[in-house]
């Protein structure tokens, strides 16, 4: 009887758990913006943006432009679009095109509210942690009054 | 002597009296734009999808569409501490909840809600496989599309709403000039909506106004 509970247990955390981070890197300005998002339902995920040896941190949520639910074309890339709102006023309107299944292996394109153009891809943890340098763990809140994007 | 303390008061003053005028927010010049109600959909409209049918938005929402057209000659640039504003007909101004809560707020729950039939039905119908193997394949098969239909329904749905928020009628984050953005607002149900604001707004970052838009006669899409 213990045991079963123990494997309820573990099994419920595993699944609490299971949302994992994927993570990006900019390709322009190389190497320069760093950050991750975390799935939160079938259409959206949550976003950090942070940028090398600055204390510029970003936010906001990224959404999958198609049903992810649909049993045919699951390994094709769609559109899915990301606005972050800056602590120091900036705001990004990223498009990306990830894989419809797994809202992940992709890369990205879009401007700031001044135009200066943003190039992303998707980098596994160990690669991200390899050029990044950056130990921290990235967390989301739930509270998204407290986000940089107000609107 | 005076002449120089003169000078540098009067620089002094004008500097300070400067700055306060660029920290508070004045209202943005050559901006046109109306926010209109949107028709909701009921059983005797014909033209279904000129309307908006999203029950589970329009449980606690009322769509409108803000229309902008920037005549300036430079482009207007929103921030990230742009937010959206309510401007009631009794004076009170409320802050709108952003594009992400409301979608949090709105949404069809995709997976849990099904977990209350999908379990009991998966239990059932195993019983009776192991009972008479007849039954209980079509049973099984049954709580099987039982549960994706009303599931992708809900996914779908929701994918639509997400949509109409973010990619057909997103608020833009720069207005280029002499063009017109139509922007979805979801306004809550129970309010008396005068006019719609939208705050810190600028052409350079450095002065910051505020766009208001009143409200027009409810509109046919």
């Amino acid at each position: 009887m213990k045991n079963i509970k123990n494997i309820i247990f573990v099994s419920l955390l595993t699944l609490i758990c299971s949302g994992c981070n994927q993570y990006f890197i900019s390709t322009t300005p190389e190497n320069t913006y760093y950050g991750a998002y975390n799935r939160r339902d079938f259409t959206h995920a949550d976003v950090k943006l942070f940028k090398k040896n600055s204390e510029l941190v970003c936010d906001g949520s990224i959404y999958l432009n198609a049903p992810s639910r649909s049993i045919t074309f699951k390994n094709d890339r769609v559109d899915a679009k990301m606005k972050l709102g800056c602590n120091d006023g900036k705001i990004l309107d990223i498009v990306w095109q990830l894989r419809k299944g797994s809202f992940k292996d992709g890369f990205g394109e879009g401007v700031d509210q001044f135009n200066n153009i943003y190039k992303f891809k998707t980098v596994p943890k160990s690669t991200y942690k390899d050029i990044t340098g950056d130990n921290r763990k990235i967390t989301f809140p739930n509270d998204h009054n407290k986000s940089y994007l107000k609107y | 002597m005076n002449l120089k303390k003169l000078l540098i008061n009067i620089l002094l003053v004008s500097y300070i009296a400067g700055n306060c005028t660029f920290a508070t927010e004045s209202v943005m010049k050559g901006v046109d734009g109306s926010v209109r109600p949107v028709k909701i959909k009921t059983d005797s409209d014909t033209k279904k999808e000129k309307t908006y049918k999203h029950k589970t938005v329009l449980k606690h929402f009322s769509p409108y569409v803000l229309s902008v057209t920037n005549n300036n000659s430079k482009p207007i640039i929103l921030s990230s501490a742009s937010e959206l504003h309510f401007l009631l007909d009794n004076g009170e101004d409320i802050t709108s909840l952003s594009r992400r809560d409301i979608y949090r707020k709105t949404r069809k729950r995709d997976i849990g809600r099904y977990y209350g039939i999908a379990i009991p039905g998966c239990i059932i119908g195993g019983a009776i496989t192991g009972i008479t193997l007849f039954i209980g394949a079509p049973i099984g098969a049954a709580v099987a599309v039982g549960m994706y239909v009303p599931t992708d329904k809900a996914v779908r749905n929701n994918v639509k709403i997400a949509q109409d928020l973010n990619v057909h009628k997103d608020l833009p984050i720069r207005f280029e000039p002499k063009n017109t953005y139509e922007i979805r607002i979801l306004a809550p149900n129970d309010l008396n909506i005068k006019a719609v604001k939208i705050t810190n707004a600028s052409f350079d970052m450095k002065k910051m106004y505020n766009m208001t838009f009143p409200v027009v006669s409810e509109e046919k899409l």
